[in-house]
C-alpha cells in the first residue's frame, strides 16, 4: 500500500466547523450577469462594443474569438435586494432570496480553463488534467465516513437533455487514491447503488443464509492460510449486506412529511429530479455521509439564454433554497457546508446577434459567482467584486484553489498537509497553490 | 556520466547494470534453490533470520501458474493430469504449455493496456468512440509470438519510422496515439496538442525508464536530475505528428491508416483485380462499338424517343396541403395555390417543411421546380443542426446562384460550391443537384432545366459532405425561402445527366436524334454515344452494371475495414521550453535529446523517435531492463522488487533485492530481451513455488512479506475475476481479437452522462448479444468516462493516463458485485446446470463444483458447510418455485425443462457463494 496521509495523526488537523459538504454543481456554467452580479452599466451601454481595455487580449473560446463584434448585453432580468442582509439577486431566484441571510455570496471566483471539460475537472479535482482524485474523494480519504453502512461520498445526477454538457466519472473519481474513496452514484432508476439489489429469485433470508456459509468458508480459509486480508473481506460482505437495507431506507422518501415535500417544490415527487436529489442530500448528511455531490446539467446557454436560464432557475431555485432552510431548521446547517457553483461564468458580451431574440453568452473564466451556506462560512455577506462589466475581478479575488483550501479548512483539514504520494511526489487537492480566505469564515 | 541525485550521492538506478555473482549458499538450503533467483532470495532470508516456506502442493501450483500465465483457472482435467504426472520435469512441461497458450498474450496484454492508456473512447468531454482494437490485437499477437522486448519497444515507439515499415509495424506505433483526444467546441487546438505531446513524453518515461518526468514540465524536477529544458528536449521527440489538436468527432483522429485484417486484405485484393479486369473490358468495349454506334445513330435519325423521368425515392408533389398525419411537419403557413396549370406551394420566408418519415439519410439527388421572388439568401434544402454546434449541409440560393454548403461550425470547417450563373427571379426553373459522395468536390453537380452548370469552389476546408441525423428541411429553417416551389423529388443515388434532363421535361436524346446525323455537333455526338452505351449496348451496360456492383462491394468492404491511429513525423515543429508548462508561454527553443543524467545517445542514432527507441533499448541504458524486469516480477508477486514500479528516482522505494534486480536485468538483456524466458525463470524458481500460507512467526518477522519467505497471495486482476467465473462455468467464449464488445452492465450508465446521443457515438450503451456477452474481459469496450463497472470496481484504472501498477482494495462495492452482478449469477446458474447433469452422490457433486471454481478438492469441513447450504436453499426454493425459476433464468438463460428448479436454484446459490469467496478472487 502507498503511504497514507497523516500517518500517526488523527484528522482533522484542527477543529472543524463543517462535518459534511453538499456541493450543488450547476453544470454548464450559469451566467453570473443574469443571476448574482447586477451591472447597471450594462443596461446603459447595452449594444456597445466591449471595451478593448477590459478584454485586455485575454483568450476567448474559438466560439466567439472570431465573432466580428462583441456587444455588451444587459441582463433582461431585474435584480432585487433580499433579507436583512440586503443581498442582491436576480428576480429569477425568489426562493434563494428568502434564505439570503444564510448565504455567503462570492462574486470574485475565477478559474483558468475556458472550456467545460478542463474547467469541470479543475473545480472537482484541482487540476485541469485528468488523473487526480476528486474533492469528495479527498474528503473521504482524509476524514472517512460517520456511517459505515453508507458510502462516505455520494453523487447524484439530474438534467441531461440532448446537448447538455456531458459529465465524466472522473469528476467524482478517486484518481490515485484507494478506490473506496470514489463517489458512489445514487441512481433514481435501477439499483440505487450499482449491484445493490439481490438478483431476481434471491430473498433477504436466502442471502443471509448464503452469507453465513460464505463467512464459514472464508473463516476456514483464514485458518489455513493465515492471511489477515481474508478477515477484511469477511467484513466487506457484512457491510454490503447492511447497505442492502440502509440504502433503500435512505432513498425511500415516504416518511417525509407533506410540508417538507412541498417546500422542495413539485419536482420532488419525480425521482432523479434536482429537487428529489436535494432532499436526498439532506437525508444523506443526516445519516452521516461526508460528502454529497449533485450535478444539475443544462446551464450552457450559448443561445437563447433568456428562456433557458429561466427554465433552469425554475428547476433549481426552490429546491436549493429549501435544502438550506431544511438543514437550518434541523440544526444541520451549522456543520453542513452547502456550495452552489458552476465551473466558470459567462461573458458580459453576447454570443450571436444581439438584436435576435435568441442570443446567448459564451464561457467566461475571469469571474463567476457562487454561494455557500453553513459549515462555518459567514452568513449574509457578499464577498469580492468585479468591474462594471462583470468581466474582471477588481476586489478580493478567489481562485478555485483558494476555494478548495477554504473548504478543506472548514472540514478541519490543512490543505497543505492532506497529501498522497503518487508517481514521485506528494499530491494535494490544491496542487502547489491555494490560500484559505479567512474573510469568508 | 552517472547521475548525482539531490542528496549528492550516486543514485542506484542510474548506475550501469553489472551482472552480480550468485551468492554462495552453504548447508542444506542449497538443495532448495532451483535457479539464480533463489540464491539471492535465500541469502537475504538468511540475513533476516527467515527460512523459505515449504513447496506448495500441486493443486495450488497449477492454479497459481495457470492464473498468472493465462488469466484463467485450470480445468479439472488439467489439475488431475498434473497431479498424476510423475515425470521429473512435469512442472517445467506445464510452464511450457502455458507459455505457449494463446491466452498468455491476452493475459499479459492487460498490464500493457493500462500502461498504454488504451481505451475505445477519446476520454475528454462527450467521450465518443475511437477504433484502436487493431493495435490491441497486434499487441496480443506480438506477446504470443514472444517478440523480443527491444524490437517490441522499437515498434511500439517508432514502428512507423522503420525502413519499409509493414502495416503491422505502423499499427504498433499507435501505442502513442492511445492518449485522450479532445474535440470540445470552443477548445484551442494548440492547448490540446501540447497535452498530447506531453502525455507521450511522460508515458514513455514511466513505462520504459521509471522516471517521473511529469514533475519537470513546469519547473526543474525537485528530486531527480531532470531539468525543465530536458523535459522539453524529450518532448521534442514526439512533437512532429501531423495531428490537429482538436479532432476525433468522427472517430479516429489524424493521422490514421486503414488496417484491414489479413482476410479483408485478401478480399480487397481479389475485388481490385476483378475491378481492373472489368474496367479494361469496358474500355475495350467502348472503343470497339464505333461501327455499331454509328449504324444505330444513323438509323435513329429523326425518330422521336421519350425518356421517362426516373422514379424518386421520396416525392412531394406539393399539389395539396399535407394531411394531418403526413410525413411532413409544417412550420409557418404555406399558401397552396394554382399557378397556371401547376398546383404549387407559396412560401413567405417564415415557412418551412420538415420531412419526418422516411428520413432520407442517404440523399444523393435533390430536385425541385423553383420560382424565387427575391435574390435574398434563401434555403432550398437543408440537412443540418443549427446553433453554436451547427453542422450539416444545405442547398441554397446565394444572390440567385445555387450553392451547396456543408459546414462543421465548431471546427470551423466548410465546403462551398456555387454556380456561376444566377437564376432569374419570378420564373420557374427546374433545379437539380447530384452528390456523388465518393467523388470529393467534383462529386457535386448542378443542373438548371436539365443543363449542367459551371461552378466554382468558394471554400473547401471540409473534406466531405457532413452527415447528421437532423431531418431534411425544405425552404428553411434558416434563411427562409420566398417564392414558389413545386414537385420536389429526392433520390438515394446520383442521377445521370439524361435522367436529370428528363426531370426537367427535356429530352436531349430525342432532340439530338431529331437533328440529321451530319449536322450534329461534337458535344451532341458525345452525349448520344454515352446514351447509346448506357441504354442500347447490352454488352456495355451489363459490364457497367457488374462494375458498379463490384465497386459497391469494395466500398462496403472498405467501410468495414477498421482504421487505426498511428504515429507519423511528417509535421516538423520547433519545440520551446514552455513557462509553467503552458502551451501559450514559449521561451527558449530546444532540440530533441535525452536527459543528461543518462548515457548519451550514440552519434549514429537519428535524433528522432526511432533513435530514441534504439537508445531506450540499448544495453547501456541502465533503466529500461531494470524497469521492465521489475514489472514482470510485480506481475507474479503482486509487488515489484522496487515497490514504486513507476518511480525509479530518488523518491521511489529502493529495491528490496538490488542484486537480484540487476541479475534479472542482465539476464533479460543477454537472453535477447526474451520475455517468455524471464517469465519461465521466475515461475520455475523455488521462491515462486513456495506455499503462500503464513504463520504468526512469519507475520511478525515480515508482515509485508518483503523478503518472500512465503509466496504472496495476490488479489486477481479485475479481468481475471470475471474471466475465471465465465471459464469455470463453461460460458467463456475464447475468440481472440476483434472490435470491443458490450457485455452486461446496468442500464443507463452511459446515457446519464452523455452529451447528445443522436449526434455522437458511444453515448448510449447497446448490450451485445450471444457470444459477445462471454468474451474475455480484455475485449470489453472501454469507455473512459464510464469504465465497465464490474471491472472498475476491482481497481482497473480509467485509462485516462498511464498506469503501471494497480492498487488492490477490498470494498463493499466489490462484495455487492460478486453477489449481484448478473455476470456472476448467470455463470453460477450455468455451472449449476452442469453439476446437476452429473451422476453421483451429493458429496462428489460438491467436490466437482469446488474443483471447477477453486481448483482444489474441498476438505470435510467445507463439504459439510456447502451441503448444509445446499439443503437449506433447496428447502427454501422448494417452497418458492417462482423464486427458483427467477434465479435460474438470470441473464440470457432459458429454464432447462428437464431439471427441477428448486435443485437448480440451490446449486446456483451454492456456486454463487463460491464465486464470493476470498479464495476465488485471490491467486493462491
Amino acid at each position: 500500500m502507498p503511504d497514507t496521509l497523516l500517518a500517526g495523526e488523527k484528522p482533522p488537523h484542527f477543529p472543524a466547523t463543517a462535518k459534511h459538504v453538499i456541493f450543488l454543481h450547476q453544470s454548464g456554467a450559469p451566467s453570473q450577469v443574469d443571476l448574482f452580479d447586477d451591472k447597471p452599466v450594462l443596461r446603459r451601454r447595452h449594444g456597445e462594443e466591449l471595451p478593448a481595455a477590459i478584454r485586455a487580449n485575454q483568450r476567448l473560446t474559438t466560439m466567439t474569438a472570431d465573432q466580428r463584434v462583441k456587444p455588451l448585453a444587459a441582463s433582461p432580468f431585474q435584480f432585487e435586494r433580499y433579507g436583512d442582509s440586503g443581498q442582491s439577486f436576480s428576480k429569477l431566484l425568489p426562493f434563494t432570496g428568502r434564505v439570503a441571510d444564510h448565504l455567503c455570496l462570492v462574486r470574485s471566483l475565477h478559474t483558468d480553463a475556458i472550456n467545460h471539460d478542463p474547467a469541470l475537472t479543475f473545480i472537482h479535482t484541482g487540476s485541469e488534467r485528468p488523473g487526480r482524485p476528486s474533492f469528495g474523494a479527498w474528503a473521504s480519504y482524509g476524514l472517512g465516513s460517520e456511517n459505515e453502512n453508507l458510502p462516505a461520498f455520494a453523487v447524484m445526477l439530474s438534467g441531461g437533455a440532448p446537448g447538455d454538457q456531458p459529465l465524466s466519472g472522473r469528476l467524482w473519481g478517486s484518481g490515485f487514491l484507494p478506490s473506496q474513496n470514489q463517489g458512489v452514484k445514487l441512481r433514481s432508476t435501477g439499483d440505487p447503488v450499482l449491484y445493490l439489489t439481490n438478483p431476481p429469485g434471491i430473498t433477504p433470508p436466502a442471502r443471509r443464509r448464503m452469507l453465513d456459509a460464505l463467512k464459514q468458508l472464508n473463516q476456514r480459509r483464514f485458518e489455513i492460510t493465515g492471511d489477515p486480508e481474508i478477515a477484511a473481506r469477511i467484513k466487506q460482505f457484512e457491510l454490503a449486506f447492511q447497505m442492502q437495507t440502509s440504502v433503500p431506507e435512505l432513498a425511500d422518501m415516504r416518511d417525509e412529511p407533506g410540508h417538507i415535500l412541498k417546500a422542495y417544490g413539485p419536482d420532488v415527487h419525480q425521482p432523479g429530479s434536482y429537487a428529489a436529489n436535494c432532499l436526498l442530500a439532506r437525508r444523506l448528511v443526516e445519516r452521516g455521509v461526508r460528502f454529497v455531490q449533485l450535478f444539475h446539467r443544462g446551464w450552457d446557454h450559448h443561445m437563447n439564454i433568456e428562456n433557458r436560464i429561466r427554465d433552469k432557475c425554475r428547476e433549481t431555485d426552490q429546491p436549493s433554497a429549501a435544502l438550506v432552510a431544511d438543514l437550518a431548521q434541523r440544526g444541520l446547517l451549522k456543520d453542513t457546508l452547502v456550495i452552489w457553483a458552476g465551473e466558470f461564468g459567462r461573458t458580459a458580451y453576447c454570443q450571436g446577434e444581439l438584436d435576435s431574440a435568441d442570443y446567448g453568452r459564451d464561457h467566461h473564466p475571469r469571474c463567476f459567482s457562487i454561494w455557500m451556506a453553513g459549515g462555518g462560512i459567514r452568513r449574509g455577506i457578499a464577498y469580492g467584486a468585479t468591474d462594471e462589466f462583470s468581466y474582471n475581478v477588481v476586489e478580493n479575488p478567489v481562485h478555485v484553489h483558494d476555494l478548495h483550501a477554504t473548504l478543506l479548512h472548514c472540514l478541519g483539514i490543512d490543505h497543505e498537509r492532506l497529501t498522497f504520494r503518487f508517481q514521485g511526489r506528494h499530491h494535494r487537492l490544491t496542487d502547489v497553490a491555494g490560500r484559505v480566505i479567512h474573510d469568508l469564515l | 556520466m552517472f547521475a548525482i541525485d539531490a542528496r549528492g550521492a550516486e543514485h542506484w538506478s542510474y548506475t550501469p547494470i553489472v551482472r552480480p555473482a550468485l551468492p554462495r549458499i552453504v548447508g542444506p538450503a542449497q538443495s532448495w534453490s532451483e535457479n539464480g533467483i533463489d540464491r539471492f532470495i535465500l541469502s537475504m532470508l538468511t540475513t533476516k533470520g527467515l527460512t523459505p516456506s515449504p513447496r506448495a502442493d500441486r493443486e495450488t501450483l497449477i492454479r497459481r501458474l495457470t492464473l498468472d500465465l493465462t488469466g484463467t483457472p485450470p480445468t479439472v482435467e488439467e489439475i488431475q493430469a498434473f497431479q498424476v504426472d510423475s515425470r521429473p520435469d512435469a512442472y517445467e512441461r506445464l510452464v511450457q504449455r502455458l507459455l505457449a497458450s494463446h491466452r498468455f498474450g491476452e493475459q499479459m496484454a492487460v498490464a500493457w493496456l493500462d500502461a498504454a492508456r488504451y481505451a475505445d473512447t477519446h476520454g475528454y468531454h462527450m467521450d465518443a468512440h475511437r477504433e484502436m482494437w487493431r493495435w490491441r490485437d497486434g499487441l496480443i499477437a506480438a506477446l504470443n509470438a514472444n517478440m523480443p522486448f527491444d524490437q517490441f519497444s522499437i515498434e511500439q515507439l517508432a514502428g512507423d519510422l522503420l525502413p519499409n515499415a509493414t502495416t503491422e509495424q505502423k499499427i504498433a506505433s499507435g501505442f502513442h496515439r492511445n492518449h485522450m483526444i479532445n474535440f470540445e467546441d470552443g477548445s484551442i487546438a494548440a492547448e490540446y496538442r501540447t497535452e498530447y505531446v506531453a502525455d507521450r513524453a511522460v508515458t514513455t518515461a514511466t513505462v520504459w525508464l521509471g522516471m517521473t518526468l511529469a514533475c519537470a514540465r513546469c519547473h526543474d524536477h525537485f528530486y531527480d536530475p531532470i531539468s525543465q529544458a530536458e523535459f522539453f528536449r524529450f518532448y521534442a521527440f514526439f512533437n512532429h505528428v501531423p495531428e490537429n489538436g482538436i479532432d476525433g468527432d468522427q472517430g479516429n483522429a489524424a493521422p490514421t491508416i486503414l488496417a484491414p485484417t489479413a482476410e479483408q486484405e485478401q478480399r480487397l485484393c481479389d475485388l481490385q483485380r476483378r475491378i481492373s479486369s472489368l474496367e479494361k473490358q469496358l474500355r475495350d468495349r467502348e472503343s470497339s462499338v464505333d461501327r455499331e454506334f454509328e449504324r444505330w445513330a444513323a438509323q435513329q435519325g429523326g425518330s422521336k424517343r421519350r425518356t421517362d423521368p426516373p422514379i424518386a425515392t421520396y416525392r412531394l408533389p406539393l399539389d395539396n396541403p399535407f394531411g394531418p398525419a403526413g410525413a411532413v411537419t409544417v412550420t409557418g403557413e404555406p399558401v397552396w395555390i394554382a399557378d397556371g396549370t401547376r398546383r404549387v406551394a407559396l412560401f413567405n420566408g417564415n415557412t418551412h417543411f420538415e420531412m419526418r418519415q422516411p428520413d432520407p439519410s442517404d440523399i444523393a439527388t435533390l430536385s425541385a421546380w423553383v420560382f424565387p421572388t427575391t435574390r435574398d439568401e434563401a434555403t432550398l434544402f437543408a440537412k443540418a443542426r443549427y446553433g453554436p454546434h451547427s453542422r450539416g449541409f444545405e442547398l441554397r440560393l446565394n444572390e440567385g446562384r445555387l450553392e451547396l454548403r456543408a459546414f462543421d461550425q465548431p471546427r470551423k470547417r466548410e465546403l462551398r460550391v456555387i454556380t456561376i450563373d444566377p437564376l432569374p427571379t419570378s420564373q420557374w426553373r427546374q433545379v437539380t443537384v447530384t452528390i456523388d459522395r465518393t467523388g470529393g468536390l467534383g462529386g457535386v453537380k448542378f443542373y438548371v432545366d436539365g443543363v449542367p452548370q459551371s461552378t466554382r469552389t468558394l471554400t473547401s476546408t471540409l473534406p466531405s459532405i457532413v452527415s447528421t441525423t437532423a431531418p431534411l428541411t425544405i425552404a428553411g429553417p434558416e434563411a427562409g425561402f420566398r417564392g414558389m416551389l413545386d414537385d420536389i423529388r429526392i433520390f438515394d443515388r446520383a442521377l445521370t445527366p439524361t435522367e436529370v434532363a428528363a426531370l426537367a421535361g427535356v429530352d436531349p436524346v430525342a432532340e439530338i436524334l431529331s437533328t440529321p446525323p451530319a449536322s450534329r455537333t461534337d458535344s451532341q455526338n458525345s452525349w448520344l454515344r454515352g446514351y447509346y452505351l448506357d441504354n442500347i449496348d447490352r454488352v456495355y451496360s451489363q459490364l457497367a452494371n457488374s462494375l458498379a456492383e463490384l465497386r459497391q462491394e469494395k466500398r462496403s468492404l472498405e467501410s468495414a475495414v477498421s482504421s487505426v491511429m498511428v504515429m507519423a513525423d511528417s509535421a516538423p515543429r520547433k519545440t520551446f521550453v514552455l513557462r509553467n508548462g503552458r502551451y501559450d508561454a514559449p521561451t527558449s527553443e530546444v532540440v530533441a535529446g535525452v536527459p543528461s543524467a543518462l548515457p548519451a545517445m550514440h552519434e549514429d542514432l537519428p535524433r528522432n523517435r526511432l533513435g530514441l527507441a534504439h537508445w531506450i533499448v540499448s544495453p547501456d541504458n541502465p533503466l529500461t531492463a531494470r524497469v521492465v524486469v521489475n514489472r514482470i516480477w510485480q506481475h507474479h508477486f503482486g509487488h515489484g522488487l522496487v515497490r514504486t514500479a513507476d518511480d525509479f528516482g530518488t523518491q521511489g522505494t529502493p529495491p528490496t533485492h538490488p542484486q537480484l534486480l540487476d541479475w534479472l536485468a542482465a539476464e533479460f538483456v543477454s537472453s535477447g530481451w526474451d520475455v517468455k524466458h524471464l517469465h519461465r525463470l521466475i515461475v520455475t524458481s523455488a521462491t515462486y513455488r513456495q506455499s503462500s500460507h503464513t504463520t504468526a512467526d512469519r507475520q511478525s518477522l515480515d508482515s509485508e512479506n518483503r523478503w518472500l519467505s512465503r509466496m504472496p497471495r495476490v488479489r486477481l486482476a479485475a479481468e481475471t475475476i470475471r474471466d475465471s467465473a465465465l471459464f469455470a462455468s463453461g460460458l467463456l467464449v475464447q475468440r481472440v481479437g476483434g472490435p470491443g464488445v458490450f457485455p452486461y452492465q446496468p442500464a443507463g450508465l452511459w446515457r446519464e452522462l452523455a452529451y447528445d446521443p443522436d449526434e455522437f457515438t458511444a453515448q448510449t450503451f447497446v448490450q451485445s448479444k450471444g457470444a459477445d456477452l462471454y468474451r474475455r474481459s480484455i475485449y470489453t469496450f472501454y469507455k473512459r468516462s464510464v469504465p465497465p463497472p464490474n471491472i472498475e470496481v476491482f481497481d482497473a484504472p480509467s485509462r485516462e493516463q498511464c498506469f503501471v501498477s494497480r492498487p488492490t482494495t477490498n470494498t463493499p462495492a466489490q462484495a455487492l458485485t460478486l453477489m449481484n452482478d448478473v455476470t456472476f449469477v448467470e455463470a453460477a446458474a450455468e455451472l449449476a446446470e452442469r453439476v446437476m447433469r452429473r451422476s453421483g452422490p451429493l458429496q462428489s457433486k460438491v467436490s466437482f463444483v469446488v474443483q471447477r471454481v477453486l481448483g482444489r478438492t474441498p476438505d470435510d469441513t467445507e463439504v459439510s458447510i456447502l451441503i448444509g447450504l445446499w439443503q437449506d436453499q433447496r428447502d427454501l426454493y422448494g417452497d418458492a418455485p417462482d423464486r427458483a425459476a427467477e434465479l435460474v433464468t438470470n441473464g440470457n438463460r432459458l429454464p432447462p425443462p428437464d431439471l427441477p428448479h428448486a435443485g437448480l436454484a440451490a446449486w446456483t446459490a451454492l456456486v454463487s457463494v463460491l464465486f464470493q469467496t476470498d479464495e476465488f478472487v485471490v491467486r493462491p
